[in-house]
């Protein structure tokens, strides 16, 4: 049963590839005059904002619109969450929470990150969490695919003498939430809530257990920003518990679309990649590389979950063989294993307890997200990063093929390959100095190797999961100094991303096209893929004597 | 010979030993972290000393080997680089010898002629140069008069005339007698020129190339990562209890670098430049090498670089009742006094086909008519006749003037000669129109042969010239290029190359006149010819001594040879650091987990001899692939995805499978030697 849905996830994506990437392509890219009813909601979207459709921002300009935008959302939410106490629809009258946790939960939130330093059901109310999260959710995402397109808008412009392509943040953005997001998450929250996920503001309800204990059982506007968590690839549920909770994902069909909702996006923006290049092979080129990187990691964790003998608590000891720990027995260790593999991948939303995964497994799981968060990735983010691999190979490729270097029939030069550098410098060293600086706070000279191992697993999956705007994780960290270093982390993450994407295009977008067919590198064949490949892991090596001292170590322990 | 060899190749190695100064910094950034590397080790003992405690549990032999392992990879990477530039200058040095090797008449004191060779000849010896011969070395004269081509030199085509005057009788080496003998005064041993090739090679290397810095970028920025890692592996160490000692750190820093690649970098690009020496290329500026790769269109100026420089008479066409022979005579009669190449031409010409020497005609005879820019003609005054040379224009305007017949069959005569794209000179004494020589543009040899070549390489050709349509058209089709450029002016050259810039190509300008220097300045990779002037060779990139365009051919093929090896060394060079680190990594640890022996499953000796035998590997793979850097590999045309194949296959694979068989084999030689 599990297999045959595996299989259709994994046929049912090219197909969503090809219908999602079609889709945003023609929102973002196309005139809307053609189209009557878009044209109309464009015209009137155009007119409250006060957006002039034709007029083109230039690369700063939209950058300095992106960041503006995230400000004043990142400094909206912020004062929502600080104000929790006195802000309506807060039947728990639930205190506000303190200013760095709330820091950590507004950056995370405008990041698309959603690393949840907090229990959602008893720290934040109904309105922080619908007014607040659920729509930061919506910028966060918008703004992920509005800088994709805009990238690439730059790198494929044609004509170097007008370099001012790069559209208007400020119309993507709407048409983004408007045409793109909001529908979609409409039809999905409906479905979830047909399979019962909740969607109530009601306080929450009191249930008297057999045992004739008291529980409270925490109810919220679960559906809606479940939509945008998985569509919007960000990743943080109501309920601390995530895609777990049954009121989140309640069955294994809910369980499904999860999977399908969330990669939605990310294989959408693969195709649009190809579309915007003008070859849609390229896209597809990447598409699977992709595939073939999260194919490979599922099966890693999924022959370890499913071979574990690791049941030192033999109160889970599972109906079936395999480390059920941590797994809900409504999707067993296939789907659980598929999700995690996905949810590092991709947007972070989790079923299952990472922490309780094999340390082969949490290897796995590491692995996708200190390549760089590229194995599809985040809204539009995920394909910028991508962008970074594919560029350096491009380079690799043009010497060892004689030829110039050169992308999308551009000349790749000493600066775009510079600026790639000190991005990669940048997460890796955050990566590399958080983790190992950070045993400070942990050293025992009692504890055993083993639990040495599983701090040091821990913290560089919190660093890489924060830095690579993952948001999963091993173990919260939630202290004060955690809080403050994280929101560091996520902030320079997306943001250093973000712009060494648009300055690369800018200068893209100021070149020559080259014109001659015999010195053009061709991105889409086998032997790009082999060495995107290798370029891929050749960046995981640095992270190596990491990954001995976390998760090896734990294994042969 | 053979002592002279030994006595070189000991040179090069106390070369290398003065290049390991420790105050002599490294031209390659990766090579000065491991220099700075190779430096802490000294330290380490010191360090020994101060801290009793830390690293005082490796053993002696272990710390000193690291230290002189890390010397060695650097002093082999010196090594590369000399022996590169070693071969580049002897290299140089015959290209000297070669270019000079002229055989000369020497004038000894007691007036006879001794036969020798210029490289014999020393400052102040008296040589005699006979018509036809070139002058080897700079001089003065100081006997006789002659006409010399200096074009070689100046690039000025027109003949000067040199005498043992004042400001008239220096002579340049390479220059050429045309008429006449001189007996010069040698005062300078080399020309310019070959000192300035001496300069270069022994110069050497000094620019990046782009791809050399982007690749520099890249492998510094994994370098710096590591660094990171390296400082903080020893947080971490303390956090688990763990000793890694200095010494251990600084071996997984230098086997973690991609220093195979670092190492060879400067080697690979002045074995360029000498592979381009060998064919007789110049290179001026080294950032050109690889340029070359990416050229898709080359401009060929076409005078003095497709064509010979000057035009030739390769016909005569009597009219009316002349006969042939006569008209010979009238040529010969009119030409005497011209000193310009195409007069100096058709006196060869008549002399060759009709045997009709210019010496038979008494100079004192004859009254010259000089060519000015007023009557645009030149001839004789012999027997009270004028015998005049001009254009057909000329002729013209002039008959016209006067009422002279012009006989039509003249017409036809010019319109098929100019079809043909050549010129026109007509033959008149006083007012009759005796006949039409046919001055044409002579091919360089072995141009058209070569065009399929360079456009199989993806290098569109273009001719570009001041010339007329038909001229033009006609040197393209006979040298087999579709495209050219007709009518230019230097302004609308470099409008040209501008434009083709603008569309995306990449473009190569081949020139050798003063009036294309424009054009060279605004080419993305300029090319002059050894013939052409001073100026135009120091503005361009490469010098071809050859003269011969379609050098460009071997200059792309080079270029692009130069991006593959380097490509292939830098996957061999990552290869092997993922190699080594497999195997040094679990050495480190080796003793926090007494497990992680698991991940050394090629069953090293001891954690010690492991580290010891990849610091021994990293530096032995250097001297391994010395030949390979500096032997460039004829260009082959074939399949892209081919060649990448293999590449990545014999490069790839075998980079990441050699280090753990070297590795292994050093660790059973290091066994036997730790082992009483």
């Amino acid at each position: 049963m599990h297999i045959i849905e595996i299989f259709l996830i994994f046929a049912l994506l090219p197909f969503i590839a090809f219908f999602m990437g079609s889709y945003m392509h023609f929102i973002l890219q196309e005139k809307h005059d053609s189209s009557p009813f878009l044209n109309l909601i464009d015209n009137a979207a155009i007119k409250v904002f006060r957006i002039n459709r034709y007029q083109q921002q230039t690369c700063y300009e939209y950058l300095s619109s992106v960041i503006i935008c995230n400000f004043a959302v990142f400094i909206a939410l912020l004062f929502i969450i600080l104000l929790q106490s006195i802000t309506p629809f807060n039947p728990e009258n639930i205190k506000s929470v303190d200013f760095l946790t709330a820091l950590n939960i507004t950056a995370s939130y405008i990041s698309s990150c959603n690393w949840q330093s907090y229990n959602g059901e008893t720290e934040l109310s109904y309105f922080t969490q619908t007014i607040g999260l659920t729509w930061a959710s919506f910028i966060a995402c918008a703004t992920g695919i509005c800088c994709f397109f805009a990238v690439m808008r730059g790198i494929t412009n044609k004509n170097p003498v007008t370099p001012n392509v790069f559209g208007n943040y400020w119309l993507d953005l709407i048409r983004c939430i408007i045409f793109i997001l909001l529908p979609l998450c409409i039809v999905l929250a409906l479905i979830l809530i047909s399979q019962g996920v909740v969607q109530s503001i009601d306080k929450y309800v009191i249930a008297y257990t057999l045992e004739g204990d008291i529980q409270k059982i925490p109810l919220g506007l679960v559906a809606t920003q479940e939509a945008i968590k998985l569509l919007g690839v960000n990743g943080g549920g109501i309920f601390s518990s995530n895609s777990a909770h049954p009121f989140e994902n309640p069955n294994e069909l809910t369980n499904l679309l999860h999977l399908l909702t969330m990669t939605a996006i990310p294989v959408g923006i693969t195709y649009a990649y190809g579309l915007m290049s003008g070859n849609t092979r390229k896209g597809w080129v990447i598409f699977s590389i992709m595939l073939i990187l999260i194919i490979s990691n599922f099966s890693v964790i999924y022959f370890n979950e499913d071979s574990s003998t690791f049941n030192e608590n033999t109160e889970f000891q599972s109906i079936s063989h395999g480390n059920m720990e941590g797994k809900e027995t409504r999707f067993g260790i296939t789907m659980s294993s598929l999700y995690s593999s996905f949810s590092s991948a991709i947007s972070g939303a989790t079923n299952s307890t990472h922490d309780s995964f094999t340390p082969i497994s949490q290897m796995a799981l590491l692995i996708n997200i200190v390549i760089g968060g590229i194995v599809f990735g985040g809204a539009g983010v995920g394909m910028l990063g991508m962008m970074v691999f594919i560029l350096i190979s491009v380079f690799l490729f043009s010497l060892m093929s004689g030829k110039n270097p050169n992308y999308l029939n551009k000349h790749l030069g000493k600066k775009e390959i510079l600026i790639l550098i000190i991005y990669t410098i940048i997460f890796q060293s955050i990566i590399i100095i958080g983790t190992t600086t950070s045993t400070f706070f942990f050293s025992n000279p009692e504890a055993g190797e083993l639990e040495k191992a599983t701090t040091v697993t821990r913290l560089l999956y919190a660093f890489a999961s924060t830095t690579l705007n993952n948001g999963s994780s091993l173990e919260n960290y939630n202290s004060g100094a955690f809080n403050f270093i994280f929101t560091l982390s996520i902030l320079i993450g997306r943001f250093s991303l973000i712009i060494c994407m648009f300055v690369i295009s800018n200068i893209f977008a100021q070149k020559t096209l080259l014109d001659n067919t015999n010195n053009i590198i061709k991105t889409d064949n086998t032997i790009f893929i082999v060495i995107l490949i290798f370029t891929i892991i050749n960046s995981l090596l640095v992270f190596l004597p990491l990954l001995i001292l976390g998760p090896i170590i734990q294994y042969f322990l | 010979m053979r002592g002279n060899a030994t006595e070189n190749s000991l040179n090069l190695i106390i070369n290398t030993f003065v290049k390991l100064n420790p105050f002599k910094v490294p031209s390659n950034p990766i090579m000065v972290i491991i220099w700075i590397v190779a430096i802490i080790t000294l330290f380490v003992p010191i360090f020994d000393l101060l801290f009793n405690n830390y690293t005082s549990t490796d053993p002696v032999w272990f710390v000193s080997s690291i230290s002189i392992f890390i010397w060695l990879s650097l002093f082999f990477s010196n090594f590369a680089q000399n022996l590169a530039e070693k071969k580049n200058k002897l290299y140089s040095d015959k290209l000297h010898n070669l270019k000079n090797f002229i055989i000369c008449n020497k004038l000894l004191d007691n007036g006879e002629i001794e036969k020798t060779t210029n490289d014999k000849l020393e400052v102040g010896d008296k040589i005699v140069v006979y018509q036809g011969e070139i002058i080897p070395l700079d001089g003065k004269v100081i006997k006789g008069v002659a006409s010399v081509d200096e074009s070689a030199i100046t690039g000025e085509s027109a003949a000067v005339i040199r005498d043992n005057s004042k400001g008239k009788c220096n002579v340049k080496g390479g220059t050429k007698v045309l008429s006449n003998q001189i007996t010069i005064s040698i005062t300078h041993r080399y020309s310019k020129w070959n000192d300035d090739i001496a300069d270069i090679s022994t110069k050497g290397y000094k620019h990046k190339t782009e791809t050399e810095q982007i690749l520099n970028i890249i492998l510094i920025g994994m370098t710096f990562v590591f660094i990171v890692l390296t400082i903080f592996l020893f947080p971490i160490s303390v956090y688990f209890g763990l000793k890694i000692s200095l010494i251990t750190l600084l071996a997984l820093l230098v086997c973690i670098t991609p220093t195979t690649i670092s190492a060879l970098s400067s080697a690979i690009s002045i074995s360029g430049i000498q592979k381009l020496l060998k064919n007789n290329i110049v290179v001026l500026n080294s950032e050109a090498i690889e340029k070359i790769g990416y050229i898709d269109t080359v401009i060929f100026d076409k005078t003095g670089t497709i064509t010979k420089g000057d035009r030739m008479a390769t016909d005569i066409y009597p009219i009316g009742n002349t006969k042939i022979m006569e008209l010979a005579e009238y040529l010969v009669i009119a030409s005497i006094n011209d000193d310009t190449l195409e007069g100096v031409s058709i006196l060869g010409y008549i002399d060759k086909k009709y045997g009709i020497s210019h010496k038979q005609f008494q100079k004192k005879q004859l009254e010259k008519i000089p060519y000015s820019e007023e009557t645009r003609l030149s001839g004789n005054i012999y027997h009270k006749n004028k015998y005049i040379k001009a254009s057909f224009d000329v002729i013209k305007t002039i008959f016209k003037q006067n009422n002279w017949v012009i006989p039509n069959e003249l017409f036809n005569i010019v319109k098929d000669i100019g079809n043909q794209g050549a010129t026109p000179i007509i033959l008149a004494i006083d007012n009759e129109i005796k006949g039409v020589v046919k001055l044409q543009d002579v091919i360089k040899p072995g141009i058209k042969e070569r065009i399929p070549t360079l456009e199989s390489l993806g290098v569109k050709p273009i001719i570009i010239t001041g010339d007329n349509y038909y001229t033009t058209k006609n040197i393209a089709e006979e040298v087999g290029i579709q495209s050219f450029i007709c009518e230019s002016t230097p302004e609308k050259k470099v409008e040209f190359i501008k434009d083709l810039q603008e569309k995306g190509k990449i473009v190569a300008m081949i020139a050798d006149g003063k009036n294309d220097s424009p054009a060279l300045q605004v080419a993305d990779l300029s090319i002059s010819m050894d013939q052409g002037s001073a100026e135009v060779k120091e503005l361009s990139n490469i010098v071809d001594l050859d003269n011969n365009p379609t050098k460009i051919i071997e200059v792309i093929e080079i270029g692009k040879q130069l991006l593959i090896t380097r490509g292939s060394l830098t996957i061999f060079s990552l290869m092997n650091d993922i190699a080594k680190y497999f195997i040094i990594i679990p050495a480190i640890f080796a003793d926090v987990v007494p497990d992680i022996g698991k991940l050394d499953f090629m069953n090293l000796h001891s954690p010690y001899t492991a580290i010891l035998s990849a610091v021994v590997f990293n530096a032995l793979i250097i001297p391994l692939f010395i030949p390979i850097a500096l032997k460039i590999k004829p260009y082959t045309p074939e399949d892209v995805a081919k060649k990448l194949t293999k590449i990545l296959l014999f490069y790839g694979i075998g980079g990441l499978l050699l280090p753990f068989m070297g590795i292994k084999l050093i660790d059973i030689i290091v066994k036997f030697l730790i082992l009483p």
